[in-house]
């Protein structure tokens, strides 16, 4: 419906920051529909956002709401022959990636953009050592020896923080503990220094003290580098601490957006602020009720129609149902943007609605 | 933690459901003996909730299991209302099973795939052979526990996650049990459904006077349910508190160090307070001598290594295994840690 993809783009690039050649990474109206056998699946329906070299976009939503999806379609990595109608564009330091084929793309991943998986078993090769593993990425995409090659892979493994590499570089996947398995991760990940790096769930398998400590890594890493990240994952307060920008996510597309602290503080999109409050919050007493979220997310293949949070959202009016709200900035900000009728601070749905419908004067 | 020690057991108390004394459970493996659960002692009051929290692998599932009889433990103590469990023979044991109920991470996998919900609710009532009022009991549940007849109908693989939940604690409470065992029950479920479980928990818990053990990695989620936590670390426990004053004022540098790793939106907050953990869990068949944190403490002195620290009482309720507590407003490193990710 909205085709104005470029102009969000502008809105998010914070002031004082006129790079000549623009954002790092440029997603703009970005579509990815799955044929199958129930239906056309909308998993990622018209999505737009820039990332400028050096910032952290973190992507939040519930399961099911596009993240993988969308981050895979950025590497082309989606299944082609699901593939219905891609739409859209991935600007890449200007290029766009979406009409490249497999060799053209193969180029790019790996070389410029690297991306780590949630299950670092599945993404790891079971058979072959981590170092070789680390090596091959590098000989691919450097003339490297393999005496160098193997230095480097070492020198990679120590930088994400695995102990005695010199000795882990001989070691299998199996032989590691899933902490250590991301940390290998990243090192395949980073050993070709991309300037971009997605994330997608990196932290979700694991503990929260190692979470913590793969966290602090990439941010690390991510600063020395000068790197831009994508950061996924299902848990606002994981990306929250981490991220410059937030983008929510539900049923395929971006409901809400904007600098992190903003959109913690200001939130005005109500799944937004649905989700934030449905976790428990540490600071809390025990036994605090939570506000659960009714209902579920909506099947992708057949989504509601008007808003596509109106089924669950607690402040849905008449209007909610027919019409979907476009993704406009805030009054107060316009770095903050979001698709709501009836946002979070004003009126409800039924409220407004109410006001409306009354005939003018009204004081009581 | 590596602490032992009985002193949490609050014995002068008439109302203790579960008490649980100097557990072991050891696995025998290629490798030589896993030390999963080395002398836990903990009870629980009638009505109350215990929340157990720890790293991946630190023996929190092994302790629930244990105290379940599945597989009965290598040695220590369970009473469940003052009847010793390890004693039992195994027909005294079966009688006392509908007593205590498990619920498990994987709502799917937990769930018997052939049946329809009504029927794997129903199935304790069929087993036990309790014919009595048996339709209107399961159809009082799965309407208590938020599911319609639709839903009764199907099977588990045609339910989400948080549906399959539902039918677990369904079917755990058809007995009437006293204690329920949730291990990680909120885990594989997405935050929105969580929140609704750990509503329906609690619901439950008011409803039939239950006594429950909630086993979880996540420090919030265990906050939000429990009236006291306890803290597991490498098969051992490190302390036990009220949770308002075990995340108010920990005591112990591990749970110092887990509350550290917490995200929290306002990263920097968090990371000013305390120090987040580094290095690895070390292998539960060779775990260190003394206090088993003592390798990646920031506390640790020599003593640590040669003694290990018993439970005491620090504040009242407030237990704690440690040699050099953490005292508030003293800070909590004394000696600088190692490179982030490096073995301490
Ligand atoms: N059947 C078994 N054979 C051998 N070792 C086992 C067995 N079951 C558990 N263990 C070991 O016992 C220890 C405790 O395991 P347990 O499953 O209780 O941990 P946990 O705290 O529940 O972890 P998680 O948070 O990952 O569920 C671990 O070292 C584990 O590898
Ligand atoms: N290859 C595919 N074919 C059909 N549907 C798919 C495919 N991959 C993902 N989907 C669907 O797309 C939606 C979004 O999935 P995903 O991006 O994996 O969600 P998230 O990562 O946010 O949990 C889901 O409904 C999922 O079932
Ligand atoms: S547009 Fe309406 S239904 Fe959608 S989030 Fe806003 S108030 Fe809720
Ligand atoms: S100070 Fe000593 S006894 Fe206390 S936790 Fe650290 S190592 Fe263990
Ligand atoms: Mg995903
Ligand atoms: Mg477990």
């Amino acid at each position: 419906m909205r085709n104005d993809a470029a102009a969000v783009g502008e809105l998010l690039d914070p002031v004082g920051r006129s790079d000549f050649d623009g954002p790092l990474l440029d997603v703009r109206d970005l579509t990815t529909h799955f044929q199958t056998p129930r239906g056309i699946v909308r998993a990622v329906d018209g999505v737009s956002f820039t990332l400028e070299a050096g910032r952290t976009l973190g992507i939040v939503g519930e399961s099911g709401s596009g993240k993988t999806v969308l981050s895979r379609s950025i590497l082309g990595l989606s299944p082609r022959r699901q593939l219905v109608d891609p739409q859209g564009q991935i600007l890449f330091e200007g290029r766009d990636l979406r009409p490249m084929d497999e060799h053209e793309l193969r180029e790019v991943r790996g070389r410029q953009i690297s991306m780590i998986f949630q299950d670092p078993m599945t993404a790891l090769n079971p058979v072959m050592k981590v170092g070789r593993q680390i090596m091959e990425s590098l000989r691919v995409h450097f003339d490297m020896s393999k005496a160098d090659a193997r230095e480097r892979a070492i020198d990679l493994l120590g930088q994400v923080g695995i102990p005695s590499p010199g000795v882990r570089v001989d070691e299998y996947p199996h032989q590691l503990s899933g902490g250590m398995r991301q940390r290998v991760m990243i090192a395949i990940a980073l050993s070709c220094e991309p300037k971009l790096l997605i994330a997608d769930e990196p932290t979700t398998a694991l503990d929260v003290t190692v979470q913590a400590q793969i966290l602090d890594l990439l941010g690390r890493l991510q600063s020395e580098r000068n790197m831009a990240v994508v950061l996924i994952s299902h848990d606002l307060e994981v990306v929250g601490g981490r991220a410059d920008d937030i983008a929510v996510m539900y049923a395929g597309r971006i409901v809400e957006m904007g600098p992190a602290a903003e959109l913690f503080k200001a939130t005005r999109m109500p799944y937004t602020d649905a989700l934030l409050r449905s976790v428990p919050n540490i600071e809390d007493p025990p036994h605090t009720r939570l506000l659960a979220i009714g209902g579920r997310p909506p099947d992708l293949v057949s989504p509601p129609p008007g808003c596509r949070f109106n089924p669950r959202c607690p402040r849905a009016g008449f209007r909610c149902g027919v019409q979907e709200p476009p993704l406009a900035p805030d009054d107060d900000n316009v770095h903050h943007i979001y698709r709501c009728w009836y946002p979070v601070g004003g009126p409800t749905g039924p409220e407004a609605e109410a006001a409306e419908a009354r005939p003018r004067r009204v004081e009581h | 933690m590596a602490g032992s020690g009985t002193a949490p057991l609050r014995d002068g108390r008439e109302d203790i459901v579960l008490r649980v004394e100097h557990l072991v459970v050891e696995f025998p493996t290629k490798g030589g003996r896993v030390q999963a659960v080395s002398d836990v002692s903990f009870d629980v009051a009638k009505g109350e909730t215990l929340g157990l929290v720890g790293e991946s692998g630190c023996g929190k599932s092994t302790t629930g299991r244990a105290v379940m009889q599945l597989p009965r433990p290598r040695s220590g103590r369970v009473a469940l209302e003052g009847t010793e469990l390890t004693s039992l023979s195994p027909e005294e044991l079966r009688e006392m099973r509908p007593k205590m109920q498990l619920i498990f991470q994987d709502p799917i996998s937990s769930l018997n795939p052939r049946r329809v919900v009504v029927d794997i609710v129903a199935e304790p009532l069929a087993i036990w052979g309790i014919e009595e009022n048996r339709r209107f009991r399961v159809n009082h549940l799965l309407e208590t526990v938020g599911l319609d007849t639709d839903t009764a109908a199907r099977r588990p693989h045609q339910l989400s996650g948080g549906q399959c939940q539902r039918v677990s604690i369904a079917r755990a409470l058809v007995m009437d049990p006293q204690v329920l065992i949730c291990d990680e029950p909120v885990s594989a479920l997405d935050v929105s459904v969580q929140a609704q479980i750990l509503n329906l928990l609690e619901d439950m818990k008011a409803r039939y006077g239950l006594t429950m053990v909630f086993i979880s990695h996540d420090l919030s989620v265990v906050k939000n349910i429990s009236d006291r936590v306890a803290v597991m670390y490498l098969g051992k426990l490190c302390e036990i508190a009220p949770s308002e004053a075990l995340y108010r004022r920990p005591a112990h540098p591990y749970t110092n160090a887990l509350l550290a790793s917490v995200p929290h939106p306002d990263a920097s907050r968090v990371r000013g307070k305390s120090v987040p953990l580094t290095g690895e869990l070390p292998s539960a068949l060779d775990p260190p001598s003394g206090c088993r944190f003592r390798t990646r403490c920031p506390r640790a002195e020599a003593r640590c290594a040669d003694e290990e620290p018993t439970m005491r009482e620090l504040q009242p309720g407030q237990f704690v295994a440690c040699h050099f507590p953490v005292t508030p407003g003293r800070p909590l490193v004394t000696t600088p840690t190692g490179a982030l990710g490096a073995p301490a």
